[in-house]
């Protein structure tokens, strides 16, 4: 009997442990109330009459003043940065606050009240703003950002989703610099100049604002104005007449406009940013005749088959081959020096560059550096196996690719330095001429009499059938 | 009943002996703490046994010559243990003291509390050892354990992977990191009771060891407690309310034994606002014990859901006015959550085997497996504020800066210290966010049209889990070659899997969160594949419970061997060890990293280390009362695996040119066991060289974790730990115990720095410059000193004194570059500031406790058995000292322009103030 308690106790025992389990702490949370009210007091002035207050000094803000508007800015998009911008049926205002990623809670339709007591009223570029306090940190004293935990303090988030209608506007000169300033307007009829179209809203790299210069239909130049730090900055600005809406400001005279978003702009565009690929064959054949400009939007790809560490080529150009089966080869020429070195597979944006003849040989001119992207290096091009006589059959399909010549005659057999023009035959025949540049780092030494191979590029001269080595161990004697 | 099946299981338990021609008389008298001689003891060496006379007087004759454990056995005393050197015709003990055990040491549950940061979800950080590794008789462990835990003290300054926990022979260590897994155990004292430990390097029987002390915990239920008990404790630390219960068989006829033990632990406010805690653990132990063979089976499982603290900048805790802010917590709806909520489960099974084979060996073998998951819940947000009260950009300090804004600094002064709810998190507002931010995420689960709009979370709580897998296998052979010569032996082996990924909690009133890498450098590398944590399953939709973020397998392979020889002689015992051991690393990338497609998915290659150690050391016996000893060691250790991967998170790269760590270690002493006093010295020192480690945090500047590995670090440990008892008489003892040392960095670490969002370098050999910088994390000089008094109507009262000093944080290594002092003229006072490492301020606490127990059965008949109610109450920190800073950390985010340290300023863990325990248990035996 004894045994049996003592048995049943420890079970007993562990029962009553775990009975209480479930309900000794209780950590579950309801949810919150709804929230996304308007607070319960109301804005008693306007934001007009706030703006007026400010008589050219920065005055701090004493009395109970409360205004309320409806967010048309903020930094969801990254392009207003620690500042917010609301407008009520009078005017609109920009408000410095430090804090990024404010968007969550100060949404563009979001209604937002203000208490400005405590804070200062100030303006920058002639454009009015309210912030926390007076920054003296340069010259010319500013108003700063309300500190981050004084936010709350005195914005008051209410109802969400309110819509602002923008004013429309197609004559620049019908804004007014100080009543407009800060609302929402949208230009009609307005197109970036050429030099701010088909340009990067900001400039990334420089980690510098972007300017671009819309034109309305009267001639009058608008500032848009777009941080590097846009989520869109490297999007292309349109080339093509439209309407665009955003938030007016103003710096000192400068109209400007602050686009919240790309659905901000309605502009048909033509700009090439995103090219496509095309065969170096057929831009060859983009060349009728005559020199023109590519058409469309477009970019190659192939190998660099020229080697500028022996310069036997000029800085600004490379010899580039694609690696089909029966390859084309074109001379691009960069507006600057390039580092492209021999084996670097590349694409190149073409879009919008001239194709000419310089002295005979194809090439695309005037090509931005910036369009050409390096994708790997350390290729090797084998060239093709010919003959002279094939050469002189095909020599302006195997223009600007690698061919290798076997069992040739170098300048009639004279030993001379490679600079200049040096005649070849081999056993088919001859009229091909080993060109080499005076700037060639080899073109001081003596080419040996009869050579085993031959490896390089063809290029005409004016109606001269010629090739050029790359570098030394091109030629095996 | 079963007392003799139990008397010969001790016997051959504790002593296996062979015989010897000559044989001697031990003698001695067993008396209890308060002077009184005790009848009835049962004592027994060399499976010899007689009980204590009225006198307390015991004879055992025919003892051969030879070293022995004499055991002193009584129900209601602890048991007493003493070597004993049987090496003449008469060996006179005198008087043998045995404490009565229903009167517990003082303060006996003092859990170390303070909130786990992130990092320390991983083990439960290096705190203190847990209360469990209590009640040996060595003055320097109590005190160790108990009164110095208050400031995190750790044995000689070592880092817990230098410290072995066995339990029935398996290691219960964290294989990612080393550490102890603490938790695995907590709330189970009443039964890991049964252990033994040593300090230092000294030879055990068990495991070739760490260098800093090993703990064998057995967990057999036949050597568990035959008794029923139950208790019930209140306190104000980190739980309010306990209930424990405990039940043992003792040995059944037929050989078995059966133990079970439970606690409940719960609060729903700790000592620091907002914690809360709610733990149940559970023991189940059998045993069949056959012949020379016994088989049993433990299952250690305790679960623990808590709300966590953390640490916070001095700035904070003034606008706060208390040194218990907790920036975890916030009201919704009125009542407190806490967004760092960690829950814990580990169980742990282990099937043991023992087989006592002739006379002089036995041979015990081991399988454990645990398993289980570890998480703790945080804010994450995607393209929103940073919700965390703790922004350094919220506090006064950023717009006192330069006096920049001096106005703005007072009322946020006056705001924060005035509306405490301020310093909070605001639940409400992220709802409201949530609440309103609509989305459409195009191409939703990489389907082609599929449009997914609605709320997408600006704000989420996500759980962080770890889910380890883990089996052991441990073989151990203790054999007696002949009286003077043992050996022991041993082999093991281990393969842990630890998942590691992230879910979706709680989605805050939003409908949806999405699998984006929010770190994800768009800026240079502006592609859709860049933004997924999966690219190999794009734009991911996620709801509450789907995995996201990160998320890989750690696979840990970990095998080796051991063996011992031990010759004990007359005057004069030495021991040689050594061990050899295997271990294999390897991460499984589970999902294809958007910014590092190529090495984050699929399977690393494997990176294997193999190791070794030797230790040995003497003891020379002056006499039974004073030893000399003195041990040396010198191994190598594998680095861990957090520290090999450069992003175990991101992927599969290696730490460059990966070495092992190697640690020269000796130590060397003197042990006094006189009657009346017990005192012990020792010298230790240690030389860690060659380490590797890797600290990741978020850097603001950068957005993104990076990561910083720090290769080539040299750390000397030096000092002296003293201890002593001395017994007044009258029941008035005295005990003392110190530990004085220097624990400092001896080498300039070198830096490579990585980023977790582009697959650049941020710095390659970059010199830390950290000769003669303080380890830190622990007090450097720890005093206490206490008196007990133990009346001889069965209470006790006991005080201590504790005092700490040298205490430093752990320093951040990038505050010691030459990139952190760049051009600061050499006169620049910043440059002092910056590069300083400032010692915290001295600190003290007093600990009072009060026990009284009650025997029933000699008062009333109605209790047939030995009935016990055992009453304890202990204070700490009497006097109410909140200002020990017993944690934190230089923050590693550092103001490289503006050089101000107070930017990113230390943040700061206070011990708890005053606190108190109690407890009535009552004790059947």
């Amino acid at each position: 009997m004894k045994n049996i308690i003592k048995t049943i106790s420890p079970f007993l025992l562990l029962l009553m442990l775990t009975l209480p389990y479930s309900s000794c702490v209780k950590k579950e949370f309801d949810e919150p109330p709804l929230g996304g009210q308007d607070p319960a007091f109301s804005a008693n002035t306007t934001i007009a009459a706030l703006k007026a207050m400010y008589n050219g000094t920065i005055i701090k803000i004493t009395d109970d003043i409360i205004i309320a508007g409806i967010v048309i800015g903020d930094d969801e998009s990254g392009n207003f940065y620690k500042s917010i911008v609301i407008q009520d049926a009078t005017a609109g205002i920009n408000i410095q606050i430090d804090q990024s990623e404010y968007w969550r809670s100060y949404k563009v339709g979001r209604r937002v009240f203000v208490k400005c007591k405590g804070l200062y009223l100030g303006a920058y570029g002639e454009q009015i703003q309210l912030g926390g306090y007076i920054d003296n940190s340069s010259s010319t004293p500013s108003v700063g950002r309300i500190p981050l935990s004084l936010i709350p303090q005195y914005l008051y988030g209410g109802v969400w989703g309110l819509s602002v209608t923008p004013k429309h506007v197609s004559n620049r000169d019908s804004l007014d610099l100080y009543a407009d300033q800060n609302t929402l307007v949208t230009f009609h009829g307005v197109q970036f100049v050429s030099g701010s179209s088909c340009t990067p809203w900001a400039d990334i790299a420089g980690q510098t604002s972007g300017n671009r210069t819309l034109t309305d239909a009267f001639g009058n130049w608008i500032t848009v104005r777009t941080s590097n730090f846009a989520t869109f900055a490297a999007t292309l600005t349109p080339n093509d007449t439209g309407s665009i809406t955003g938030v007016f400001q103003r710096f000192t005279s400068t109209y400007q406009l602050v686009i919240r978003s790309l659905n901000d702009v309605q502009m048909a565009s033509t700009c090439c940013s995103s090219p496509t690929l095309v065969s170096i064959d057929s831009v060859r054949k983009m060349f009728v005749n005559a020199p023109g400009t590519v058409a469309g939007c477009f970019k190659i790809r192939g190998i660099v088959i020229s080697d500028k560490d022996n310069a036997n080529i000029t800085f600004k150009n490379i010899m580039l081959q694609d690696n089909s089966a029966d390859p084309r080869g074109i001379i691009i020429r960069f507006t600057a020096n390039n580092t492209f070195a021999l084996g670097d597979e590349i694409e190149v944006n073409i879009t919008g560059d001239s194709i000419s003849k310089f002295n005979g040989s194809l090439q695309v001119k005037d090509v931005d550096l910036g369009g050409a992207v390096k994708i790997s290096s350390g290729n090797v091009i084998t060239p093709r196996i010919v003959t002279i006589a094939d050469i002189n059959a095909n020599f302006y399909n195997w223009e600007s690719t690698l061919v290798k010549v076997q069992n040739v005659t170098i300048n009639g057999g004279t030993v001379s330095t490679y600079a200049g023009n040096k005649p070849l035959s081999d056993a088919t025949g001859s009229g091909l001429i080993l060109y080499t540049s005076n700037g060639a780092s080899f073109s001081g030494v003596n080419h040996p009499a009869t050579a085993t191979s031959i490896i390089g590029y063809l290029t005409p001269y004016n109606g001269t059938y010629e090739i050029s080595i790359r570098n030394l161990s091109d030629v095996i004697p | 009943m079963n007392k003799k099946i139990l008397l010969s299981f001790f016997s051959f338990l504790f002593v296996t002996k062979i015989l010897l021609a000559q044989n001697a008389t031990v003698k001695g008298l067993v008396k209890d703490e308060f002077n009184n001689p005790v009848a009835k003891a049962t004592v027994i060496i060399n499976e010899l046994t007689t009980s204590s006379q009225e006198n307390g007087a015991f004879e055992i004759t025919n003892v051969p010559f030879g070293n022995y454990d004499l055991v002193v056995k009584l129900d209601g005393y602890t048991d007493y243990s003493i070597k004993v050197d049987v090496n003449k015709s008469v060996v006179d003990l005198l008087a043998i003291t045995v404490h009565h055990n229903d009167q517990p040491k003082a303060n006996v549950e003092n859990i170390p509390t303070i909130s786990l940061s992130d990092d320390e979800l991983e083990g439960s950080g290096s705190q203190s050892a847990s209360s469990v590794l209590n009640a040996s008789r060595d003055a320097f462990q109590q005190a160790a354990i108990y009164k110095f835990s208050a400031a995190r003290f750790r044995i000689r300054g070592y880092d817990d992977e230098n410290f072995t926990t066995l339990i029935n022979g398996i290691p219960n260590t964290d294989l990612t990191t080393g550490r102890t897994l603490y938790q695995a155990w907590s709330g189970l004292n009443d039964v890991l009771r049964s252990r033994e430990s040593t300090i230092g390097m000294a030879p055990v029987n068990y495991t070739f060891g760490g260098i800093g002390a090993n703990y064998s915990i057995d967990t057999k239920a036949s050597t568990q407690r035959q008794q029923l008990q139950v208790s019930y404790a209140l306190s104000n630390r980190t739980y309010d309310n306990r209930l424990m219960a405990t039940y043992g068989t003792g040995i059944l006829p037929g050989g078995w034994a059966f133990s079970l033990s439970a606690s409940r632990r719960w609060a729903d406010e700790g000592y620091i606002e907002g914690t809360f805690t709610d733990d149940f653990s559970y023991f189940v132990s059998m045993e069949k014990i056959m012949g020379r063979h016994s088989i049993s089976l433990t299952r250690l499982a305790a679960e623990n859901i808590s709300g966590r603290s953390a640490p916070a900048v001095q700035e904070l805790y003034d606008l706060a006015g208390t040194h218990y802010y907790n920036p975890n917590w916030g009201y919704q709806n009125g009542k407190k959550r806490n967004s760092n909520v960690g829950r814990n489960s580990q169980p742990l099974n282990i099937l043991s085997h023992e087989w006592t084979i002739g006379k002089s060996s036995s041979l015990q073998t081991s399988i454990g497996y645990q398993y289980g998951k570890n998480s703790v819940t945080a804010l994450e947000w995607y393209n929103a504020a940073d919700p965390r009260p703790t922004y350094y950009r919220n506090f006064p300090s950023y717009s006192f800066y330069d006096n920049r804004d001096p106005e703005s600094a007072a009322l946020i002064t006056q705001l924060l210290s005035t509306t405490d709810d301020l310093l909070q998190i605001q639940w409400d507002d992220l709802y409201e966010v949530n609440r309103h931010s609509y989305d459409t995420i195009r191409n939703a689960n990489g389907i082609a049209g599929n449009n997914v709009a609605g709320r997408f979370a600006a704000y989420i709580l996500e759980n962080r889990v770890i889910e380890n897998k883990r089996i052991s296998f441990n073989s151990n052979l203790n054999t007696n070659l002949s009286d003077k010569i043992s050996l022991d032996a041993g082999i093991n082996y281990q393969n842990q899997e630890s998942d590691y990924y992230k879910t979706v909690s709680d989605l805050l009133g939003a409908d949806f969160f999405v699998d984006y890498n929010k770190f994800a450098d768009l800026i240079e590398n502006p592609d859709s594949t860049t933004l997924q944590n999966d690219a190999n399953r794009p734009d991911r939709i996620l709801a509450v419970g789907d995995r996201f973020g990160y998320d890989y397998t750690a696979s840990i392979k970990q095998y080796g061997g051991w063996a011992q020889g031990n010759v004990k002689l007359r005057w004069v015992d030495f021991f040689l060890a050594g061990n050899i051991n295997k271990t294999v690393y390897q991460r499984i990338g589970n999902v294809r990293n958007g910014v590092f497609t190529e090495t984050s998915y699929g399977k690393s290659q494997k990176k294997d280390f193999s190791n070794y150690g030797v230790k040995g050391g003497v003891t020379y016996k002056l006499n039974g009362r004073n030893y000399f000893f003195a041990n040396a060691a010198y191994l190598t250790r594998a680095p861990w695996f957090e520290d090999v991967f450069i992003s175990p998170r991101t992927r599969n790269d290696l730490v460059k040119d990966l070495e092992e760590q190697n640690i020269t270690s000796a130590e060397g002493g003197y042990l006094l066991r006189a009657p009346k006093i017990k005192a012990r010295v020792a010298f230790f020192y240690a030389q860690f060289n060659n380490d590797t480690r890797t600290l990741r945090f978020y850097n603001d500047d950068l957005h993104t974790f990076v990561n910083y590995t720090l290769t080539g670090i040299d750390k000397k440990h030096v000092g002296t730990e003293l201890s002593a008892e001395a017994n007044l008489g009258r029941g008035l003892s005295v005990n003392a115990a110190a530990s004085i040392g220097r624990y400092l960095f001896t080498s300039r670490p070198v830096i490579y720095g990585t980023e977790d969002n582009r697959d650049t370098v941020l710095n390659a050999d970059q010199i830390v410059y950290a000769e003669n910088f303080h380890v830190g994390g622990t007090p450097e000089a720890a005093y206490t000193l206490g008196f007990d008094y133990r009346s001889k109507r069965f209470w006790g009262i006991f005080i201590n004194f504790n005092y700490f000093d040298k205490m430093y944080l752990e320093f951040n290594p990038i505050r010691r570059t030459s990139a952190a002092v760049d051009q600061l003229d050499e006169n620049d006072p910043l440059r002092e500031e910056v590069l300083s490492q400032k010692p915290l301020d001295a600190q003290y606490t007093i600990d009072v406790s009060f026990n009284k127990s009650w025997r029933l059965n000699n008062r009333y008949r109605l209790f047939k058995r030995n009935t016990f109610i055992v009453f304890n109450i202990g204070v700490d920190n009497v006097l109410d000292n909140k200002n020990l800073v017993n944690g934190g950390y230089e923050q590693l985010r550092l103001d490289f322009e503006g050089k101000r340290v107070s930017k990113f300023a230390p943040r700061y863990n206070y011990a708890f103030g005053r606190s108190y325990f109690v407890s009535l248990a009552l004790r059947l035996n």
